[in-house]
């Protein structure tokens, strides 16, 4: 089918392309015999001015060596030692020697009348010369022969640079010797160089046989009257090869040129000639493929299940394929010439897609709709419809073709799934509600159990009362933990998480976590190592926007998780911030590295699910609802980050928690400065190489220098060469080794005489500082250590400044605060936890007041001044929050000043997620005490509203004296 | 040149001739060949003379001795002593070839003198005078001169010089030649002798150009010498005589006769001559004498008779010692053939002619005198045996007004 189409392509470039041959043959036939005639006239032309110009040169040289020689041959001396006078011989040899007055002249031969030479002197230095001895005699004696003045002689087979003069030596007009000098001509090197001279001869007219002097290819220039002729014969090969670049270069303008033409006409001609041609071929070919697709389409459409109807513009049908039939029940014939809607639509079909569907048609638009249809036998069915208008040439429509399709059953799943949705959602809706209702109500009573416990653990018992009073507290504090999970999941389940961003100091948390969970680790003998990389500026610390309270919550588990899965070894959390430009997240990365139990490779994958721990029988053995890591993973992923794990079954598991956040330009100061310990060097005994790792590097970050040795490597003979040490820092060995044996290694060194050491122990039940200290240790640094911490326990022992730590602070705040008549109201309508606080404050020595509702709240406040307030959210008559409202708005109106403010409120509630915080910030309330009530969380708030109160007064100090 | 064309007329004559003669006669009776060897160049006058002196000679025996006709062959060695050397290797070639006759011109037979004695030539010098020719290391001697002998030249010219010119300051001005250089040291030692030694001795080359000549002039004039004792050779005495006439003709000039053979006095004028009171050493013959008796009037005639264009009289002939000695050297050879007869072949003829010419018998009337024994068997200790002239020949001569020898002047 193609084949006509070929020939006239092959044809018309062939054409093109024979045109183009022949043309670049032409040419360059043209181009190689006109550049000959041409190119070897230019050269005949340049050579034979070269020729004209060595010959007169040649000339000249010879004139003046003719001259020269003549003068010579006249000197007396020179005609006596040819004449026979045997003293005037030697005279005259040095006079020939010595005639160097023509440069040309190389050599001078004198011959006697006996045609003997008497003088052969080589004139100058230099002078190399040529001729043989025959050749200088022959040309004497032909010279004697035939006395006709100065003969000249080039010999044949030498280069012509060199030539022979002859010339009678007279004496009164009688020859009576002969001179024969030998002549270099210099300038005919420079010819001979000459590439495009073939040959250079030196012909003498009289000796030689002269060439025609018409002959081609031979340049011939006579030298002077010395009857010799300078002869050059062209070399046209080099002519040859610049002619054939020349037509190469023809050749490549002319086919580049060609290829141009060639080009054009080849695109001109296809579209001229061979397109129209193939375009012919090209329409019947798709004539001949669109019958047999219309054939085929005929064929699909009379077959498939989908109904097509086809219309006219009206809407009537004029055509219609089997299955039209069969969703129908109609038969084709009935069909024919009439509407399908008049025929299929009912009462139940929708009035708005008729409408929309009549209206497409009018608008001859595309539509697709859905529709309920009903067939010849009443039956209705659902009808996915697919209308289409079709075009003729000039875009006017002809037909419309609709496209059907039954889809009754598929509507009938829809409506199902979308009710069994709706309730499934409503279930878990109301599971949540169930559960966080729930929670609320199991942990009110949940803080009397507690609460009670607590109280009942300080009295006095006897051992069985006590076991049975702890078993009380562990029960109920585990009960309360199952009781916090199920309601964050319920809680996040319900989608019911807000987060409340606010500048976030990540390390702060995390070394709270470590401090929270020491006490635990400590007991199994685990170290918590904190290996803080986002932190290394000693100057400050970084903040970020987060939620606090999730991060840390975030951390508990975690770190809890593998501090609990965990028998033996250490838990390391070491984080990393990626670098970012400015504006950007910073990506952060805390690593939970463990050396438990590990997770088995196929339930790596479910560790995050709820509900599930990794293995049933380890359920056993660790309690816990399995709900932490399921929380934990919904925390992080709302917080925008991601949580994964890696672990080896036996040597323990890593959780990587990635979080993005936003960096506050600002940093929090950690008030320590590290220019104090800057060069100080420190010895690190140490038990756990991970841990001394980390500890190497905090000391270097604050710029001292640290040198590390293993403490049962570390003993009385150890020799520390030159090192000298600004502190020892011991880590509390382990096993059989004490901390008084590593310290007296140390006291009994002579290098470490008098260099302070410091002790860094876990605090554990036997944990004793006095008795540490008593034993010789300048310090104790408990674990796990904070970086700020060592830096500043450092910087106090090496240059006699205490510094105030957060440690110190919180070491303080651990202790019973002294709250010595100190006015507190406690509002709180439940007589158990009533109970509870009062004992828990009889200890401080406050003097306090319990109220029973919000409005007694209210009245009492400004009936005592109390200097605190703990107030419970959820009381009658006036709720908490709206208590504290009424009295932080009476104090303004009161001072008209933000100053009563400062007396804090301490709300006690239940509702220990985020809103409810900052529904108490809100209301005036100061701080926030969760349920169950915990001493240790009642105390510390406390402590915290009394120093705030000592800041106060510190800050109104200066103001009051001006 | 033109003067050329008789001379090889007449040799190729006499080549034809002998040519012709060749098959007629026996090998034995092809006439013998006298060589003239001189330079027909410059001293062109001087050849000329030596051969119209062997032709009158040969003439006067109707060119026949011992049986034999004697041919002259003509040779010119231009000066050249190589030349010579040619002509006397063409003479060794020719198995008829009796004796040379030398030219004017010393150097040849100077520098071949070994050559000539080893190859046997028998040579007769009728002018070359310089000393060690005839003198050679040992016998036989084959050089016989009928001249002046430098030797004895050298003194004479002292003497002339310091005691009849009177002569104080005298320069002494030589050709450097050997034969200059060989008179340099005799005629200084005779000055010497003679209570005057030169007030400068003065080398110049052959071929010196005028401004050679002239700056030897002033160089000689500065010297303060009132008299030149020169010894030149012909072409460079005329650039000389006429720079010391024009630029010290207080000076006067005696010379060896090495002008006397060529064309001197057409060159330089009388006037010129007598500038400089130029005198040069001759042999004493009475060329221009009134009576010089009935021989040489007889041999003057048959000059002239063989000779009617060239030669008029002794006096006017150019170079007329050349002839004088070349025919009384040409007159004692042929005493010498006549006694000894030929040998069986050229060798043998010619070392009998030597022979014969150191044992001459008789009294052989010649030019300048009549010769008893001229020569006599030569041996190192008698260095002038083969001298036929002597002291007593030597006499100073002068170009008179017509150019003409003049035994007599007037002196300065």
């Amino acid at each position: 089918m193609h084949a006509p189409t070929l020939p006239i392509a092959k044809a018309f470039a062939g054409f093109l392309l024979g045109t183009g041959l022949l043309a670049l043959a032409l040419a360059s036939t043209g181009v190689w015999y006109a550049s000959r005639t041409a190119f070897e006239a230019r050269q005949d032309t340049t050579l034979r001015d070269q020729a004209q110009a060595i010959a007169d040169a040649y000339a000249l040289i010879i004139d003046a060596s003719n001259r020269a020689l003549a003068y010579l041959a006249r000197q007396p001396l020179i005609t006596q030692a040819v004449m026979g006078e045997e003293l005037d011989l030697a005279n005259a040899s040095d006079m020939v020697r010595s005639y160097d007055i023509e440069p040309a002249i190389l050599r001078i031969s004198i011959y006697d009348i006996l045609r003997e030479p008497i003088i052969d002197e080589t004139i100058g230095p230099n002078a190399t010369t040529t001729f043989a001895s025959v050749v200088r005699r022959e040309m004497a004696d032909h010279l004697f022969r035939s006395d006709d003045g100065p003969r000249f002689r080039h010999p044949p087979d030498t280069d012509g640079e060199h030539l022979l003069i002859a010339l009678p030596i007279r004496v009164h007009g009688m020859t009576e010797g002969a001179m024969v000098a030998e002549l270099r001509m210099p300038e005919l090197a420079s010819l001979a160089d000459q590439a495009d001279i073939a040959s250079i001869a030196f012909l003498h007219e009289a000796h030689d046989v002269m060439p025609v002097m018409s002959a081609t290819d031979l340049i011939m220039r006579p030298i002077g009257r010395t009857g010799l002729w300078l002869l050059l014969r062209p070399d046209r090969s080099v002519l040859e090869a610049v002619r054939e670049a020349l037509v190469l270069q023809v050749l490549a303008a002319l086919s580049a040129a060609l290829m141009v033409v060639f080009t054009a006409s080849h695109f001109i001609g296809r579209r001229l000639i061979v397109k129209p041609q193939r375009m012919m071929e090209d329409s019947r070919r798709r004539l001949i493929e669109s019958e047999a697709r219309a054939r085929e389409l005929a064929s699909i459409v009379q077959q498939t299940n989908d109904a097509i109807v086809l219309t006219d513009l009206d809407g009537r049908i004029v055509w219609c394929n089997a299955a039209v039939e069969q969703i129908t029940g109609y038969s084709r014939n009935e069909m024919m010439g009439r509407k399908p809607g008049d025929m299929l639509q009912g009462p139940e079909t929708d009035r708005d897609t008729v409408r929309q569907i009549r209206k497409a048609l009018r608008r001859r638009e595309p539509h697709r709709t859905e529709i309920l249809n009903y067939r010849k036998d009443g039956q209705p069915y659902w009808l996915d419809i697919n209308i289409l208008p079709l075009f003729d040439e000039t875009g006017q429509a002809q037909r419309f073709v609709a496209i059907e399709r039954d889809v009754s059953e598929a509507k009938e799943r829809e409506t199902q799934l979308s009710a069994s949705q709706a309730a499934a959602e409503a279930a878990t809706r109301a599971k949540s509600n169930f559960l966080a209702s729930m929670s609320h109500e199991i942990r009110t009573p949940m803080n009397g159990i507690i609460g009670m416990a607590d109280l009942l653990t300080e009295t006095p018992l006897d051992a069985e009362q006590r076991v049975c009073a702890d078993t009380i507290r562990d029960s109920a504090n585990s009960l309360l933990t199952i009781i916090n999970d199920i309601l964050d999941f319920s809680k996040v389940e319900a989608g019911k998480l807000e987060l409340q961003l606010e500048p976030m100091n990540l390390s702060r948390h995390i070394d709270d976590v470590a401090q929270l969970l020491a006490p635990v680790a400590a007991e199994k003998g685990l170290e918590i190592i904190v290996d803080d990389n986002i932190n290394t500026d000693v100057k400050g610390l970084r903040l970020f926007q987060s939620d606090t309270a999730r991060v840390r919550q975030i951390l508990v588990n975690i770190v809890g998780n593998a501090v609990k899965f965990t028998e033996t070894g250490r838990v390391v959390i070491s984080t990393r911030a990626e670098p970012r430009a400015p504006g950007e997240r910073v990506e952060l990365t805390i690593d939970v590295q463990d050396t438990g139990i590990g997770i088995p490779e196929d339930k790596l994958q479910t560790v995050f699910r709820a509900f599930e721990q990794a293995d049933n029988s380890v359920a056993r053995r660790y309690e816990g609802t399995g709900l932490g890591l399921a929380i934990t993973k919904r925390l992080v992923e709302t917080l925008g980050g991601e949580i994964s794990v890696s672990s080896e079954l036996g040597k323990g598991s890593c959780f990587s928690l990635t979080l993005r956040l936003m960096e506050e330009a600002a940093l929090e100061p950690t008030g320590i400065k590290p220019v104090m310990l800057v060069n100080k060097s420190i010895l690190l005994l140490y038990h756990d190489a991970v841990l001394a790792e980390v500890l190497e590097r905090q000391i270097l970050d604050a710029g001292m220098k640290v040198t590390s040795i293993p403490n049962d490597a570390f003993g009385a003979g150890y020799d520390l060469g030159d090192l000298r040490f600004d502190a020892v820092l011991i880590d509390e060995p382990r096993g059989a080794l004490k901390p008084e044996t590593a310290l007296d290694a140390v006291l009994s060194s002579n290098r470490l005489r008098g260099v302070p050491a410091l002790l860094l122990t876990s605090v554990n039940r036997s944990f004793d500082k006095d008795r540490l200290l008593g034993l010789g240790f300048a310090g104790v640094l408990l674990k796990p250590l904070r970086a700020r911490t060592l830096h500043s326990q450092l910087s106090s022992l090496l240059t006699g400044i205490r510094q105030t730590t957060v440690q110190d602070a919180a070491a303080a705040s651990a202790d019973i605060p002294d709250l010595s008549g100190v006015r507190i109201l406690i509002a709180e309508d439940n007589q158990t936890n009533q109970l509870v606080i009062g004992r828990m404050l009889k200890q401080t020595g406050a003097d306090y007041h319990f109220v029973d509702d919000g409005e007694a709240a209210v009245t009492a406040f400004f009936e005592l001044r109390p200097e605190i307030v703990l107030m419970d959210c959820s009381m009658p008559i006036l709720s908490g929050y709206d208590a504290a409202r009424q009295i932080r708005a009476r104090q303004c109106r009161e001072t008209g000043s933000n100053e009563a403010w400062m007396v804090p409120i301490i709300a006690i509630t239940a509702n220990v997620m985020k809103e409810d915080r900052a529904r108490c910030f809100e209301a005036g309330m100061t701080d926030f005490i969760g349920k169950p009530l915990r001493k240790k969380d009642l105390f510390r708030a406390l402590a915290e509203a009394r120093s705030r109160d000592a800041e106060r007064a510190t800050d109104r100090q200066p103001s009051a004296q001006t | 040149m033109r003067q050329r064309h008789p001379t090889a007329k007449t040799l190729v004559l006499v080549l034809c001739l002998s040519c012709l003669w060749t098959p007629l006669s026996a090998d034995s009776a092809a006439p013998l060949r006298l060589y003239i060897d001189a330079d027909r160049g410059v001293t062109r006058a001087s050849a000329e003379a030596i051969r119209m002196g062997v032709e009158t000679a040969l003439a006067q025996v109707g060119h026949t001795a011992a049986g034999r006709r004697i041919d002259v062959v003509v040779l010119d060695h231009r000066g050249n002593s190589k030349r010579s050397l040619l002509n006397l290797r063409r003479y060794l070639g020719d198995p008829h070839a009796l004796a040379v006759i030398g030219g004017k011109q010393s150097p040849p037979y100077l520098r071949h003198n070994l050559f000539i004695q080893e190859n046997e030539i028998l040579l007769l010098l009728p002018w070359s005078a310089a000393g060690p020719v005839t003198r050679p290391e040992s016998a036989p001697n084959w050089i016989f001169r009928l001249s002046i002998d430098d030797t004895k030249a050298g003194r004479f010219l002292a003497q002339d010089a310091v005691l009849r010119r009177g002569c104080k300051h005298n320069a002494l001005l030589l050709v450097d030649t050997g034969w200059g250089r060989s008179n340099r040291g005799r005629i200084t030692r005779a000055l010497q002798e003679l209570g005057h030694p030169p007030t400068g001795t003065h080398m110049f080359a052959r071929g010196i150009g005028e401004a050679e000549a002239r700056a030897l002039v002033r160089t000689i004039s500065a010297s303060g010498a009132d008299c030149v004792i020169m010894v030149p050779s012909m072409a460079e005495s005329i650039l000389l005589v006429h720079s010391f006439a024009d630029l010290a003709p207080h000076i006067r000039i005696s010379s060896h006769w090495g002008h006397a053979g060529g064309n001197f006095a057409d060159v330089v004028s009388y006037a010129v001559r007598e500038t400089v009171a130029l005198r040069f050493l001759h042999t004493c013959f009475p060329f221009d004498a009134v009576d010089r008796g009935p021989f040489a009037e007889e041999i003057a005639r048959s000059a002239r008779n063989l000779f009617p264009d060239r030669f008029e009289d002794y006096h006017t002939l150019p170079a007329s010692v050349g002839f004088v000695h070349a025919f009384d050297v040409t007159r004692l050879l042929l005493a010498a053939l006549e006694q000894a007869g030929l040998g069986t072949d050229i060798i043998q003829t010619r070392r009998r002619v030597r022979t014969a010419l150191e044992t001459l018998d008789g009294e052989v009337q010649g030019l300048m005198r009549v010769y008893h024994r001229p020569y006599a068997p030569y041996r190192p200790q008698t260095p002038d045996a083969h001298e036929a002239l002597g002291a007593d020949d030597l006499c100073m001569v002068a170009y008179g007004p017509s150019n003409e020898l003049a035994t007599s002047f007037p002196e300065r």
